[in-house]
């Protein structure tokens, strides 16, 4: 097995931003994000603007297979969120 | 306004008398083959040295007497402390070269004041007692006359002049007037050998045959001295210095010091939330010189870990075969912002104001809130959290 490439970002100047928490998701009958429930409020989906696969560092001990939802809310909220599909946990990545 | 004079008679052999007291009581002469007789003792001058004398007729009058050779450096340094604690007691001091200061007391107090300093002074290094002759008057050479003239070399003693006393005047030769030994030379083919001599001529005579300097001297004569003082402004510098109890050269020990050394100086108050342009690092070596850096900064610091960072390559460099005794940061050339050169262009320099402005700001928060900005590293990345990281401003 190859090691990770790409190591922990260690320096004290660098500070990582947008780093993925954890959500809980309702999903539909499709497996599709349809609420979002993040720090005790609720939000409705109102659309998924864009959806991508994401298969990568499969050649690590750590390999990423997420799926990626650019999301609109119904307060029109913009953001991207992804599920982990080895361990199938919902995670927010930024608003927009 | 009264002008005190503080005149040391004989301070380089006042010096060399403190470092090797073995000299007391002996004739000394310091000097050289170059720069001829610097100084000499009173019982040098008894068998008739003077300054003007060369080395070789000194020795000749005063065969027994022992030849120092001058040390420029000690001088200095012993005279810079001097003036260190002539101004913690009143803040305007006029340096006049080693050995001679004028300073302005307060004329009620200036007793009080000169034995206080009297009582600082005692506490340098090798040094029992100095002696100083002090002379007051309205103007600087009336107090240097009146230093001169006040109990030379006999005891710490007080002496006032006015500028009036003709018959004091009358008895000082022109040889101590502040001008050119070609003047003195043409003075004397006048027939003028003392000060109330040129008092006694009209002013037009002699300022035709000496132009400015003529006229200086003959107000000087008539005890008319407008020449003020023009106090010494003395840099601020944050000195600390760690011995080493236990003798060692390790370069890692030494680091641990030199960290601790520059924090304990960025904890001095007059450091808060000022940059530091200069460094001196002095380390004293067992049986072997000092080694002294001067490390000028490119750009000025505000921050102990920034200066740490900028030192450590420097004590690297230096190969110690020997053990290290004491290390000594000295921070100089200290100001209240970071003074960087403004760009022409506009935006160029609204972001350079900017960057100084966070750094003053850091600066005074001890650097406990640093500012970061957003910048971008990979656009395309397919994970959008790897897109863009928060670096600190300013690097």
């Amino acid at each position: 097995m190859v090691e990770a490439s790409r190591g922990e970002i260690r320096s004290s100047r660098i500070r990582q931003i947008n780093k993925p928490r954890s959500i809980s998701i309702i999903e539909d009958k499709y497996r599709n994000p349809s609420f979002l429930e993040y720090k005790g409020n609720k939000w409705k989906i109102l659309k998924i603007e864009d959806y991508w696969l994401v298969k990568d560092r499969w050649w690590t001990e750590q390999p990423i297979y997420r799926s990626y939802y650019k999301v609109i809310t119904v307060h029109q909220n913009i953001l991207v969120i992804y599920r982990d599909l080895l361990t199938n946990v919902w995670y927010k990545v930024n608003w927009y | 306004m009264e002008i005190t004079c503080m005149l040391m008679p004989h301070f380089f052999y006042q010096l060399h008398r403190f470092r090797d007291p073995y000299i007391n009581g002996h004739p000394v002469i310091i000097g050289d083959r170059f720069s001829g007789i610097l100084d000499f003792s009173p019982e040098a001058e008894t068998a008739g040295i003077a300054s003007n004398l060369s080395l070789n007729d000194a020795l000749l009058l005063s065969p027994d007497a022992i030849l120092l050779k001058p040390d420029y450096s000690y001088y200095e340094k012993q005279w810079d402390e001097i003036i260190d604690i002539l101004i913690n007691h009143t803040l305007i001091v006029e340096d006049a070269g080693l050995g001679c200061a004028y300073v302005k007391l307060n004329s009620n107090k200036y007793k009080e004041n000169i034995d206080l300093f009297l009582k600082d002074i005692s506490t340098l290094e090798n040094n029992p007692k100095f002696n100083i002759n002090w002379g007051v008057s309205n103007g600087k050479f009336y107090a240097f006359l009146s230093a001169l003239y006040s109990n030379n070399f006999q005891s710490n003693s007080y002496f006032n002049i006015t500028s009036t006393s003709h018959s004091f005047l009358s008895s000082i030769p022109i040889d101590v007037l502040p001008i050119s030994d070609h003047i003195k030379q043409k003075l004397l083919s006048f027939g003028m050998p003392y000060l109330s001599s040129i008092a006694e001529q009209n002013l037009a005579p002699m300022e035709a045959q000496f132009g400015d300097m003529g006229r200086k001297i003959w107000y000087l004569s008539r005890g008319l001295d407008g020449d003020r003082l023009t106090p010494l402004e003395r840099p601020m510098v944050v000195k600390k210095t760690m011995n080493f109890d236990s003798l060692n050269n390790d370069v890692h020990i030494l680091h641990l010091a030199l960290y601790q050394l520059i924090r304990e100086a960025y904890s001095d108050d007059k450091l808060k939330g000022r940059f530091i342009r200069s460094v001196k690092l002095k380390i004293n070596i067992y049986k072997e010189s000092t080694y002294v850096i001067d490390i000028p900064l490119r750009k000025a610091l505000g921050n102990y870990g920034k200066i740490f960072s900028v030192i450590k390559p420097h004590l690297n460099r230096i190969n110690f075969t020997n053990f290290i005794e004491s290390m000594s940061v000295e921070f100089k050339e200290i100001t209240g912002e970071a003074g960087v050169q403004n760009n022409f262009f506009e935006n160029i320099r609204e972001t350079n104001n900017l960057k100084e402005a966070i750094n003053q700001l850091a600066t005074l928060s001890d650097n406990k809130c640093p500012v970061y900005r957003v910048k971008e590293v990979n656009r395309w990345s397919k994970h959008p959290e790897e897109r863009y990281v928060l670096v600190e401003y300013g690097k």
